[in-house]
């Protein structure tokens, strides 16, 4: 017979080098080949909340159709409004409320893959939560993240989140049509951008006025072509 | 968690008491954060009560123009010589688990 004792002083230390975030990096992979079999090109929007993010994807959906066949995931904890606002347009939306969570993560976007027609798509964009911190953390899968600031903002938000605006490969700059409103200093944001991320190419947009939504576009269409 | 879980299972662990963890200055990841969210998120479980030792590796980045390494300014993070070039992170990035301890379950004839 064997007789379990339990000795507290017996310590055992099991060394690791484990990524914490691999569990969501394997999935992360899995979504890239899916995504790449079935040539989606896949873009991570990130930024604060209320930067027009949304506006500014309504306004290229609108922008696209006819060009691009367009799909999206929308992440926000709570209520589907911003899907609501999308599926206006008639493009494909996947709502994912995270709940208390404050990014996506792979496995969640995962799951909405699974309910998008990934065959009739070429362009697929998945707007994080409203958040320039842990977004930036988390792999989904995606080709691309961008960067989404709008000028009503401060302008050091690319020293405070350096991160996020290190790893995106574009920066969309919004509600420029208000620039004669504030005392935003876009140059100055440009150049802080740029200690961040030397080159990051910027791109000026205002969906009110729709100025530079052509730039943003054409972006895109080349990515895709 | 769940890391924690499948290493105290694995060894055999009553408990685990304390974890050792590297978190890169540069990870987005908040030290004080990640206490109070452990404190929370082991509760109830195998790691209840145990301290997370953590430590923060410095941000160094490398200069693939002047090919030096230099420390990371978190609010610049050009190369001092060149400014402009292109650079790459070498360390700060890191969020990686690496030891946990704890109380092993004997077995005895």
């Amino acid at each position: 017979m064997t007789e379990q004792k339990i000795i507290p002083s017996e310590v055992k230390v099991v060394r690791l080098e484990e990524e914490i975030l691999a569990a969501n990096d394997v999935v992360a992979a899995e979504n890239r080949e899916l995504l790449r079999q079935k040539s989606v090109y896949t873009i991570n929007l990130i930024s604060s909340p209320g930067s027009g993010k949304t506006t500014l994807l309504v306004e290229t959906l609108k922008a696209l159709r006819g060009k691009l066949r367009c799909a999206v995931i929308e992440g926000d904890q709570q209520t589907s409004n911003d899907a609501d606002r999308i599926a206006q347009t008639g493009v494909p939306v996947v709502q994912i409320n995270t709940i208390g969570n404050c990014h996506l993560d792979a496995p969640l976007v995962q799951k909405a893959l699974a309910q998008l027609p990934l065959d009739e798509i070429d362009l697929l964009f998945i707007e994080n939560v409203g958040n320039l911190v842990c977004p930036a953390g988390y792999d989904l899968g995606e080709q691309e993240k961008v960067v989404v600031m709008s000028v009503t903002e401060g302008e050091d938000k690319p020293i405070k989140y350096p991160l996020a605006f290190h790893l995106a490969t574009v920066m969309v700059l919004t509600k420029v049509d208000l620039l004669p409103y504030l005392k935003f200093d876009k140059d100055l944001c440009i150049e802080m951008a740029h200690r961040i991320h030397p080159g990051l190419p910027v791109i000026e947009t205002s969906s009110y006025t729709k100025e530079g939504l052509a730039d943003w576009v054409d972006w895109l269409l080349k990515k895709c072509a | 968690m769940q890391i924690t879980r499948q290493v105290a299972e694995q060894n055999n662990m009553i408990k685990v008491t304390s974890l050792l963890v590297e978190i890169g200055q540069f990870s987005g990841v908040e030290p004080h954060a990640l206490e109070f969210a452990w404190e929370f998120v082991s509760k109830g479980t195998v790691a209840e009560g145990s301290t997370l030792e953590i430590e923060r590796p410095p941000l160094v980045l490398f200069c693939t123009h002047c090919l030096i390494e230099y420390p990371g300014d978190m609010e610049d993070l050009r190369c001092p010589n060149c400014k402009d070039e292109v650079f790459e992170i070498r360390k700060g990035r890191e969020m990686l688990v690496r030891s946990i301890s704890g109380d092993k379950k004997t077995e005895k004839e």
